[in-house]
Parts: structure tokens; sequence; C-alpha cells
């Protein structure tokens, strides 16, 4: 099996050894270093379709697919489309138009890349949609554990934070799983989606108990416009009881490490101490971002060549 | 004009027979026979809670698309639902709506706000709108929250003999857009918990027990809210309920491809709730069963899906459901009754069963039958249904109101005389 063709909506799209092949593909291209540009998608254009806010994975996207050799083109809407008197559908179909033949997308609403697929014939790659799926990451984020360790299987996770509205602990807890990790979502219960359970997880209000030996603690941005919503009281009182702080790291196994996704929030869900540690991986996820979405996009233009 | 040898339906069993009619159903005398072999004559449906659009909505849905939809689907009495733009909130718009409906294909009973404009703060006048005729009160998508003014009104509701009919919705837990459970986790998808409905539902079973009131609660879908409202009818409180067709039908898990013409409020039950509205029809907690038909525009639909407005249309697809959930092992018969005559039972109409002296409203299905569900087919002005593009099981053939043919094919009915006297 190979993912040559196919679009990636979410993480259960692929099969273990397409994330395999796409670990391997990733660690190619990244052994060849930054500085050497490839021609495999001479003649494509890529279009990032962003309608909501992002840098990182615009601009990690963007990059893979220029050291790819394709030509990007940027769409930014600053809000909801619907909100500019032109529909999603009238966007799309504008674009479409102009021979656009990949589209990444990030969306506020869940199920827009299924949407954006119904209007056109390019190939679709999620770039995270409202609180459902980020899969690109969850794949960066389990390479950067696989390089780490040199394995998954077996491995203890605990993500920990603002769970209920967090695209990456969904999209992670389905491919961490299917790695054959063990995965722990940590939070206030006010804070976690109802059944998440039903992921193969465990769940846990309990910070020290659920990183007890863990080998990878991997924190989430949490949002500050929850904390007048009613989630929760303030974000001193977060921080001390849900907050990643060395103490935290000490119940972790000697080697574990600390990831997040970013934009970090310094002193809510995380403190200096660790994110500027050692343990910390959270510049190296960048890093492989862009080298796992080198991997994905050529894969999914290219048959089985290896590089 | 006899109709013979049908499976006749009278709004209790299914029995072999004939029947004559004019403008009421009659003593058959001797005259030409039709015969209906394979077919199932039922007594026109009744939709007690649909909403036409009209006025003010009228892109969506008029008095007179609305009710060829209905006859279509073998419905032969609706009720319109007040939220229509103006609302249906005092004497004079429900004489205007009920004048223009004297036009319509089908027979159309309408209900009127409970407070002005259904903004929850200032009562309608229920007495003149009960003389001009309302068969009840609801504020219909809004909840009233204000228990003080959901007090009075049902005391004038009780007054008057009418119900209060009830969406069940707690203002701030019930915000989102389908069933809080794993599926709304899975489809990252902001829902709202089961008992944002339940706890509603009991302040009206409460405020029924203090005013005496008749409470109808709109379109349940918890296992939840059943429970209440069974224990509360054990208890002899007033209270009444439906369960719209749909919920029959679809659950949460069915919002996989995120069909905003899947979206719905209340939103589509868990498989477990699912079961206990089956069990609620079975043990008579749930009195009806109501399509509450909400045309949407292609353009107000194809949006993102927490985007679009809630609602589906159903008329035309009502019996097709009654098929599929009967398959699922709820009695025909019941399923049926849900729709006729305990509705007529419920509201005090002199409809919903074919029997001597009533109104000859009745509907001529084969069951046997496929259709396309597809915009060249459908008769509403609206296509905000899942089964778009889909085939269904059953097709009505022919629809009378008051005797009168409304819908249906009368060449491929004369086909089928056989045998004249």
């Amino acid at each position: 099996m190979s993912i040559f063709g196919m679009d990636l909506f979410d993480v259960d799209d692929l099969t273990l050894n397409d994330v395999l092949l796409i670990f391997e593909t990733a660690q190619r291209f990244k052994e060849a270093g930054f500085a050497k540009k490839w021609t495999s998608l001479k003649g494509k254009t890529i279009c990032t379709l962003f309608f909501e806010s992002s840098t990182r994975t615009r601009i990690s996207f963007e990059i893979a697919a220029k050291r790819l050799g394709a030509d990007v083109v940027n769409f930014t809407a600053s809000t909801s489309s619907l909100n500019k008197g032109e529909s999603f559908k009238d966007t799309v179909k504008t674009l479409d138009a102009m021979g656009i033949d990949l589209y990444v997308i990030r969306h506020t609403e869940p199920g827009s890349p299924m949407m954006l697929k119904k209007y056109t014939k390019a190939l679709v790659i999620n770039a995270g949609d409202g609180i459902r799926a980020h899969p690109t990451q969850a794949i960066l984020d389990a390479y950067t554990i696989w390089e780490r360790f040199g394995k998954i299987e077996g491995l203890k996770i605990a993500i920990v934070g603002d769970i209920l509205h967090s695209r990456v602990a969904r999209s992670n807890a389905k491919l961490l799983t299917m790695l054959g990790a063990d995965v722990t979502f940590v939070g206030p219960n006010a804070l976690m989606p109802m059944g998440a359970e039903q992921y193969g997880i465990r769940l846990s209000n309990d910070i020290e108990d659920a990183v007890n030996d863990a080998d990878v603690i991997m924190g989430l941005r949490m949002q500050l416009e929850r904390q007048t919503t009613g989630f929760f009281s303030s974000l001193d009182e977060y921080n001390e009881f849900y907050g990643i702080t060395p103490k935290t790291m000490s119940f972790a196994k000697e080697n574990s490490i600390f990831m997040h996704p970013g934009p970090m929030n310094r002193g809510v869900e995380v403190i200096d101490s660790v994110s500027d540690s050692d343990a910390s991986t959270v510049e190296e996820q960048v890093t492989n971002g862009v080298f796992v979405r080198m991997a994905l996009l050529y894969l999914i233009n290219f048959k089985n060549e290896v590089i | 004009m006899i109709f013979d040898n049908a499976n006749i339906f009278d709004g209790e069993r299914f029995y072999n027979g004939s029947f004559a009619f004019n403008e009421r159903f009659e003593a058959q005398e001797d005259g030409g026979k039709l015969n209906l072999d394979g077919l199932w004559v039922l007594p026109g449906l009744i939709d007690t809670h649909a909403h036409l659009r009209d006025p003010g909505q009228t892109k969506r849905e008029d008095l007179l698309s609305g009710t060829q939809s209905a006859v279509h689907g073998g419905i032969t009495t609706v009720f319109a639902m007040p939220n229509t733009n103006p609302a249906i909130d005092n004497e004079t718009m429900v004489l205007y709506v009920k004048e223009k409906a004297k036009y319509a294909k089908a027979n159309v009973k309408i209900v009127g706000a409970i407070t002005k404009g259904r903004e929850g703060k200032e009562l309608t006048e229920m007495h003149r709108m009960a003389r001009a005729g309302v068969v009840g009160f609801s504020d219909d998508g809004n909840f009233l929250t204000d228990a003080f003014l959901a007090r009075h009104a049902m005391e004038y509701a009780y007054e008057l003999d009418l119900p209060i009919i009830s969406h069940c919705q707690d203002k701030d837990l019930g915000t989102g857009h389908m069933r809080e459970g794993w599926y709304s986790t899975l489809y990252g998808i902001y829902a709202m918990p089961d008992v944002a409905e339940s706890i509603a539902v009991s302040r009206e079973i409460e405020l029924s027990y203090l005013t005496k009131a008749h409470v109808h609660i709109a379109h349940v879908s918890t296992a939840r809210s059943v429970k209440l409202i069974r224990q509360a009818k054990k208890d002899g409180i007033k209270i009444t309920c439906d369960v719209c067709i749909h919920h029959l039908v679809f659950t949460d898990k069915d919002l996989n491809d995120y069909d905003t013409s899947k979206k719905i409020n209340p939103p589509f039950p868990t498989a477990e709730d699912q079961i206990a509205l089956y069990e609620g029809l079975e043990d008579g907690t749930i009195d009806a069963i109501i399509t509450d038909h909400a045309p949407y525009t292609s353009e107000e639909k194809e949006v993102e899906f927490q985007s679009a407005p809630f609602g589906i249309i159903g008329f035309e697809t009502l019996l097709n459901e009654i098929l599929i959930v009967s398959q699922r092992g709820v009695k025909t018969e019941l399923l049926l009754k849900k729709v006729t005559s305990d509705p007529a039972k419920l509201y005090k109409l002199n409809e919903g069963r074919i029997e001597k002296g009533l109104p000859a409203n009745f509907v001529i299905f084969d069951p046997n039958q496929k259709w396309n569900v597809s915009r060249n087919t459908i008769l509403s002005k609206s296509s905000n249904t899942p089964f778009l593009n889909k085939n269904l099981n059953g097709k009505v053939i022919a629809t009378y109101v008051n005797g009168r043919q409304v819908y249906g094919n009368v060449e491929s009915l004369e086909k089928r005389v056989l045998h004249l006297a």
C-alpha cells in the first residue's frame, strides 16, 4: 500500500505501514539536510488555504512544498469566509478554477477538508479543522518520538492540558495508540471531552500520577479566552495544579522528553525551566515538521519511489 | 366509487376490505369498484409539528408548496408552528394564515406563540388567538426560560383547554451542534449534553403539576426525558410528548459525513437514547410521531456544519422512515397509529381513522414501490433531507382530503379498475 494519490483528512486514513513509510522518507529528507533542493514537485501548484490564523503550520508547509520544487500560493482569510459574504463553496470554486493540484487547508470548522473535497478534484491535506483533527502535527509528533526512542510501541505518553479544545490531542490519541503507545489524557474534567476513553487510552485528573514513569509528556496550548467562559477560574490556579514544572518532570522517567505543539503560553501550561531544558523537543518538533510534511507531499504525489 | 380489496389500516389495525366515500366515509352502495390489491389505505396522516415558513420565509417554503409536499407524503393535516416572520403571535396573524391556508392542499392548523415575537418577554393575547382557532401555544424553537411567564402562560392554556407545546432545552447547556458523547468527541463538533433537554422537561412537569395545564413536550430525544415523562404520567400529571421521525432513524454516529441536512435540534440521539425512544413508543409514553418539517434553502445549508441552521424536511419521507423503523422491530401498526389516530385523540381532532362519518382523508400507499428522492421528485421548495439522491421503499400513490384527490396520478389508479358493477 502507498499513500499515493490520497487525501489526508485524519491519521486514521493511514495504515501502520503508511506511517512507517512516512517516517523513513522524512528521515532521508532530514539526512539530506535543509540545504538540499529537490525537483519532485516541479510544475505542481499547492495552495495553502487558511481560514484560521496560523504561522508555523502554514510556513512549515510552504517551506516543505518549495523545497520539493512546487509553486505555492497562500490564501488566508482572517475570519470564516461566511462573514465576508462569500461562501466557502465559492471561495474554493474560484481557486479551483485557477488550476490548483493540492490544497493544504486549515479551518475553524470540523469536517471542512471533506467539504472542500466535494468541490475539487485536487488532493486535500488537512492542516487542522476546528477541534477535530490535525494529522500532520500528530505524524510529526510521532516521528519525533520515534526518532528519539527508536520505537513507539510500549512507551508511556501523557498528554496534558486543554484536551477538550485540542485537535492535536485527538489526532495524537488515534495515531499513538495505533502505534502501540500507552496514552493518558491529563487535565481537569471540565476540559476533558466526553467518552475519550474510547480512543483506547486512560484519563486522569492527577498529573503526578499520570506522568509517573512516563516517557513523553506533551503539553497543549491553553486557549486563554477559555478563562472567561467558565472552564476554569484562574491561570494561576491552573498552572499550580495542571502546569508542567520540573517537579512534574521528576516523576517521569529519567530520559523522558517534553513536547509541545506550540505556540506555548509560558507560565500557564508549562514553565520556562521545562520548555527550555534539555528534555524539551519543542524546536526539534518544528524542524521535523518540515521534513515530515516533505515526506507526505512527496509520497502523495509519487508512487513508492525511494528518494 | 368503492375502493375494494385494499389493505386498510383504520387507525388501529390492518384488515382487508373495501370502503366508499364522498366528502366523508360512507356506507357502501352499488357502483364501480376499484381494486386496490397490494396497496395500503391509511387515514390521512396528521403531522402536529411542522414549519411552513409562511409568511416571511417563503424562499424556503410557503403554504402551498408546504402542503403540496405534505400530501405527497400522505399527510392531510399539518400543524404550522408560529416561528414565521412576523411570528404568529396575535389574532389577526392567525386569521390571516387561516385565510391563506384555504387554498392549501392539506388542512392547516395553527399553533400560536406564547410570547410576543417569541422573545420570551411578554405574553401574547392567548384568549383572542384561541377564539381565532389555534390548536395550541408554543414559542417553538425558543424554550421559555422565564418560569414566571411560563407558569402564567400555562394558567391561560388551562382555562382555554389548549396545550402548551414546549421545545425543552436549557439555554446555557443547550448550545452546540450535536449530542455530546463519544461521537461529538470523535467528530470534533461542539455538542450539547442530554440533560440540556431533561432539565427543561423536568421544569415543565413541575409547572404542569402546579397549573394543571396540558403540557406537550415536543420532539423528545433522550432516555432521561422519556423516563421523566413516563413517571409524570404515572403521577397523573397532564404531560404528553412526541418524537421526531428522524430521531427514530438516525443517531449521532451518522454525522460522520458532516452533512448539514442531518443537523437538527434537538440533535440526533445516541444509539442508547434511540432504544429508549422505541421503548417510549411501545409503552405509550410517547403519544405521537412528528416530522418537524423544517425547510432551508440550499444556500443556507451549503455551509460549514457548525454554521448551518438546524432543520430537516420530513413530510415526503415520513412513511418511508416509518417502514425503516418497523424493519428494526417496532410494530408497523403502532408507528402508523402515532401519525393518525393517536395525534387525533391528543388534539381532539375529528379525523385520523377510516370510519363512516369522518372526513374522507386517506392515503393510498404502495409499500413495494421505490422512489428516488431528488430535487425533481421533492415537492417542497427545499431539499434539505439526508435521503437526497437515495432510493426509498414505499411510495404514496394518491392522497385524498375531504374526498377530493389532492395528490396522485388518477390514470395509474384507474388502470386498477378491474371490474365494474
